[in-house]
């Protein structure tokens, strides 16, 4: 049976059709399937089931190579290693869940089937981006979401789409970055191919190729300064679609990326330049984004920054250049995105029953108890409570993260307790007692579904305990970060303090329900931060935008100054001639015979110019 | 019957031009089949041509003529290739007309132009000798100083006369640099000349003319202003076919024909990276929504550009394609803008909005094509502008190669920026209503076959790639 399947896939068309087109063609049905939720929900689950089938067999049968032919000195190479099919393994597993959970959702709202197509399409892509072995195939694939992400986007508010044209700037510049990257490291590399390129010394070209590979994929893992399409995606897109798209679809396929670029392709040091860059980039992410996550009050908002500060937490594991940190890295960001998706998945079922995500409105939620031990079970793990899969990865985050660059690892436990913080209020606004006065609710009903309750407890057991087989999967490739030496004992320790002293600060101290943020947002130096980033001064679409408009009023001036000679100056150049040349037209022959003589001076001598 | 076939390819749209004014004065009906028949005429044997080419036949025909002269046209890959491209696009703009001209004056003169304009690139691109290609090069400026004008208000004769002066004055250095050539070889045969080293002075004079042609900065002020003409005309000028005429001209010229010194490969790029900056900038600040469509043809036509003057074989594929690939899609986005135009009698973008809700089919083609502009996959356009910007690295010119980056982002800028005030937000025109279903069946056609290019990349590549085999 499974060499059956595996001789059909093992072409480049069986690869394309059976692994990318599969669910686009899944996603074409559901558009034409009208208002029909259940047979919805069959049919891409059907489609994702047989997905991971196939991904399973290519998991058992090790590499598969395959090739189509495109265009000239372009071909689409697939190679799926061994590395990549544990992602697609992962992936095509993780996304029955998180399809049949948007399905469910979105059954009976309108427009559904567009979003669903579009999701479809958006997984297709990933999962051809994973078997690509060409990073210029791979670009070609995740590219393509940038107009799915759009469409989305617009979907939801095409009169006011703001949030569409940032996100499709800022993935689009992201990009960009990463197609730079992969002509520089081409360049450097004299390949494109990622199975000719293994750990790549990190000098000139080559390390700017890496850096900006590394901002592009980081940019699709949420990471800053590109993160801030998030947040307003999270008003114009439903809840189910943002979580399926920013919190599985494009997080895996930015830590794909970064994880192909920092394990296999360069050769990234502990301690070395490009090693610091990146766990630098990390930091800011993590400690920033946990900033303004605990600036929030709504549900939402405060989910779209965690996916930022996740980027942050998994990239400084990734960039220590140790095996401990890449695969504390790789794992932590792999259970947060299923757990992400269960984060979701209460936001969906806080919004249906509330009418709102609003933070104040939670304490009177139904089965909020229910709710909060299981949302519970996932924050302690996402922060790295002690005995969770959290602590695990989050130790070797740390331990990589110390024996890289130690002064980091500060940064690493204000990050960690920030997160923690930012992650504990949803918590806390839960056991809050009584509602917050002037807040209506206005959700369809007080009910909660039995069946979304389990999809939150089952993301939430797989956030608490994925890890074991994640890193039993990645470990052989990326390397083992166990057992812990002696000096990896202190970093378990720091972890450990943070955590604890986050889960005491925003859980035990008594007030409204986000009382222990706003203690933190009231600090001197971050109250004037979370004031810029409110102001959206830190915003780099809008630094964007305003360097362009300087720019396009720079271009127009030139433009205007080139058309005035055109317009203006040449005409009245030609017109001064010719009244000055009418001048001479007063009836005088010597005066028209000296003309005709200069005249044929004048072509005499360009003759002479020309034949010399 | 071989050669015949090349004759009616360039005879039938060039003469049967003559024959469209007395058509018109029997029956329009007539008229407009009999232009759109001369065109396909053009395209059916460019494809013929294409199927003799990939049976390792190249079509050829030579005549002599008194006084030592001869002139002759070739069927080789780049030819075919850019009739292929013309012809095609041009076939589907003069579908358009069918709806947008209809009820206008002169039509008798648009068709006999549009049909003339079209004989002469057919003449152009199969040209082997440098005195007809400068004929067929001035006919096509006739044409189009004439179909700029054809409203025939003052400002639409003063932008006429701008573009034309312009693009003659280009040609006329262009002419000087191909009498400065034949008095280096004795003859105008390209065939002849084949590795000749040119001198540096005539290649800047012919590059005079190929940058006016193909709208380059600074010679590019013409085009944005040429956005009087009916949009049939700019999509046909600005797009498909006239500022094609350049690129085309420096590809057999400068890469297949003549050696020329290799400092040329950086002045050709940096030109065209400060033009597709410039005029990316000043698409993202101007309000007339041609304007800013035909500022994106001057930075794309750099993309353009840059690919084929990189010197690398895959710039050179990629450079080809682009022509192709943004034939197609910026003829489909100047006809939208005709919709629009047409639809709400005005091109200021401040008063258009929401649109998207009255014109539905119009702004999803709108968005097909400016996703294949923007070089978004699998749209044709990214595969193009992959290409060149892997071409022009591989040149050793990474940084402009950057700069270009940087010019796609704007294009994804500008172009959504175009989008989203036009057919995005509160409508603003309750009047605005979808164009005549010929119209909007041009457009849908132009926007998938965009799509569908991006799948079929292979097809056109190929043939671009056989370009290589004659260098």
């Amino acid at each position: 049976m499974v060499e059956s399947i595996y001789n059909v896939l093992s072409s480049g068309w069986g690869l394309l059709f059976g692994m990318v087109m599969l669910p686009v063609l899944a996603g074409l049905v559901v558009l034409f399937v009208k208002k029909k939720g259940a047979v919805r929900t069959a049919v891409l689950f059907a489609a994702a089931v047989l997905g991971a089938v196939f991904a399973c067999v290519l998991f058992i049968k090790g590499e598969t190579a395959a090739m189509l032919p495109l265009a000239f000195d372009f071909e689409m190479d697939f190679l799926v290693t061994k590395l990549s099919s544990v992602f697609l393994l992962f992936t095509s597993v993780a996304y029955i869940p998180a399809v049949v959970f948007a399905a469910r959702s979105l059954a009976g709202r309108k427009k559904a089937g567009r979003y669903l197509c579009l999701m479809q399409i958006s997984y297709g892509m990933l999962v051809g981006g994973l078997m690509a072995d060409s990073l210029g195939i791979l670009l070609f694939f995740w590219e393509g979401m940038l107009a799915t992400v759009f469409a989305i986007l617009l979907i939801g508010n095409s009169e006011n789409p703001r949030a569409a044209v940032k996100a499709l700037t800022l993935c689009g510049v992201s990009d960009l970055l990463i197609m730079l990257g992969i002509v520089l490291t081409g360049t450097a590399a004299g390949t494109v191919n990622i199975s000719q390129m293994h750990h790549l010394p990190m000098d000139g070209i080559a390390g700017a190729g890496f850096v900006c590979m590394l901002l592009g994929a980081a940019g699709k893992m949420g990471g800053m300064p590109f993160h801030s399409w998030y947040k307003t995606a999270a008003d114009d897109s439903p809840v189910p679609v943002l979580a399926v798209m920013a919190g599985f679809i494009q997080k895996i396929a930015g830590l794909y990326l970064v994880v192909r670029l920092t394990v296999d392709i360069f050769a990234v040091d502990p301690g070395s330049a490009a090693s610091l860059f990146v766990m630098i980039f990390g930091a800011v992410s993590l400690v920033f984004g946990s900033l303004l996550a605990v600036a929030q009050r709504d549900f939402k908002q405060i989910l779209s920054y965690s996916l930022v500060a996740q980027a942050g937490y998994a990239l400084m594991g990734l960039g220590s250049g140790t095996a401990a940190g890449a695969l504390g890295g790789t794992v932590q960001l792999l259970c947060q995105t299923i757990f992400g998706l269960g984060l979701f998945v209460a936001a969906a079922i806080i919004e249906k029953a509330a009418g709102t995500t609003d933070l104040a409105t939670f304490s009177s939620l139904p089965k909020k108890k229910i709710i909060g031990l299981l949302l519970g079970l996932g924050l302690f793990s996402a922060v790295g409570f002690p005995l969770t899969d959290g602590f695990f990865s989050g130790a070797a985050i740390f331990a990589g993260v110390i024996k890289s660059a130690p002064a980091l690892a500060v940064f690493l436990a204000i990050g960690v307790f920030l997160m923690a913080v930012g992650q504990f209020l949803p918590l806390r606004a839960l056991l809050a007692k009584g509602a917050q006065p002037g807040r209506k609710q206005k959700g369809k009903g007080q009910k909660v579904s039995a069946g979304a309750m389990l999809g939150l407890g089952l993301c939430a057991a797989v956030g608490w305990a994925a890890a074991v087989p994640i890193k039993s999967a990645l470990a052989p490739y990326i390397g083992d970060s166990l057992p812990l030496e002696y000096i990896e004992m202190l970093p378990l320790g720091i972890l450990v303090l943070a955590v604890a002293l986050a889960a005491v600060y925003s859980l035990l101290p008594k007030g409204g329900a986000a009382a222990p943020a706003q203690k933190i947002s009231a600090l001197p130096g971050i109250k004037s931060f979370v004031n810029l980033a409110n102001a959206g001064l830190l915003d780099p679409y809008g630094g964007l935008m305003w360097c362009v408009n300087q720019f396009s009023a720079a271009c127009q001036k030139i433009e205007n100054g080139v058309s005035w000679v055109y317009d203006v100056a040449v005409p009245s150049a030609v017109k001064r001639v010719g009244d000055l040349l009418s001048r001479f037209d007063d009836g005088s022959l010597s005066l028209y015979l000296l003309l005709a003589i200069c005249g044929m001076c004048g072509i005499g001598i360009v003759f002479l110019i020309v034949i010399m | 019957m071989v050669s015949g076939v090349l004759l009616l390819c360039i005879g039938a749209p060039l003469l049967g031009a003559f024959l469209l004014p007395v058509l018109g004065k029997i029956s329009p009906r007539v008229r407009n089949a009999f232009a759109l028949l001369f065109v396909l005429t053009a395209f059916g044997s460019a494809v013929y041509a294409l199927v003799a080419l990939m049976k390792g036949e190249v079509l050829s025909v030579s005549y002599t003529l008194p006084l030592g002269l001869s002139f002759g046209f070739l069927a080789d890959a780049l030819a075919v290739f850019m009739a292929l491209a013309a012809s095609g696009v041009s076939a589907v703009i003069i579908l358009y007309s069918y709806g947008y001209i209809h009820g206008t004056e002169h039509q008798n003169e648009y068709y006999m132009m549009v049909s003339l304009f079209i004989g002469a690139m057919m003449g152009l691109v199969f040209s082997t000798n440098l005195i007809f290609i400068y004929t067929f090069w001035e006919i096509s400026s006739l044409c189009c100083w004439r179909l700029i004008g054809y409203y025939r208000e003052e400002i639409t004769i003063d932008r006429a006369n701008k573009a034309f002066v312009v693009t003659v004055f280009g040609a006329l250095l262009m002419l000087v640099g191909f009498i400065g050539i034949y008095g280096e070889t004795g003859t105008f045969n390209l065939a002849e000349m084949h590795g000749f080293a040119v001198p540096a002075w005539a290649v800047a004079l012919i590059l005079c003319g190929i940058l006016s042609k193909s709208a380059t900065f600074p010679l590019h002020s013409w085009l944005p202003d040429a956005g009087v003409a009916p949009s049939p005309v700019t999509s046909l000028l600005h797009a498909a076919v006239l500022v094609k005429i350049g690129v085309y001209a420096y590809t057999r010229f400068f890469v297949l024909t003549f050696s020329i010194d290799p400092v040329f490969t950086t002045i050709v790029p940096v030109v065209a990276a400060v033009s597709a900056l410039v005029s990316a900038g000043c698409a993202m600040v101007a309000n007339d929504i041609k304007r800013v469509v035909a500022y994106s043809t001057i930075s794309q036509l750099a993309f353009i550009l840059l690919g084929l003057a990189s010197g690398t074989e895959i710039g050179l594929v990629g450079g080809l394609l682009y022509i192709l690939a943004h034939s197609v899609a910026k003829g489909g986005l100047f006809l939208c803008c005709g919709i629009v135009e047409h639809s709400v009698h005005t091109k200021d973008m401040s008063k258009m909005g929401g649109f998207a809700k009255t014109m539905p089919f119009t702004a999803a083609a709108f968005l097909l094509c400016a996703f294949s502009v923007m070089g978004i996959p699998p749209f044709s356009g990214f595969f193009a502008k992959h290409m060149v910007i892997d071409g022009i690295i591989q040149a050793g010119h990474p940084v402009i190669g950057a700069v270009f980056i940087a010019g796609a982002v704007m294009t994804v800028l500008y172009l959504t920026r175009l989008f989203v005030k036009v057919f995005l937000g509160k409508p603003v025109n309750p009047n605005a209503k979808e164009g005549s279903p010929i119209m909007v069946a041009s457009v849908v056609a132009l926007a998938v076959f965009s799509l569908v290019l991006g799948f079929l990349i292979f097809y056109p590549s190929g043939l671009a790639s056989m370009v290589l085999e004659v260098m």
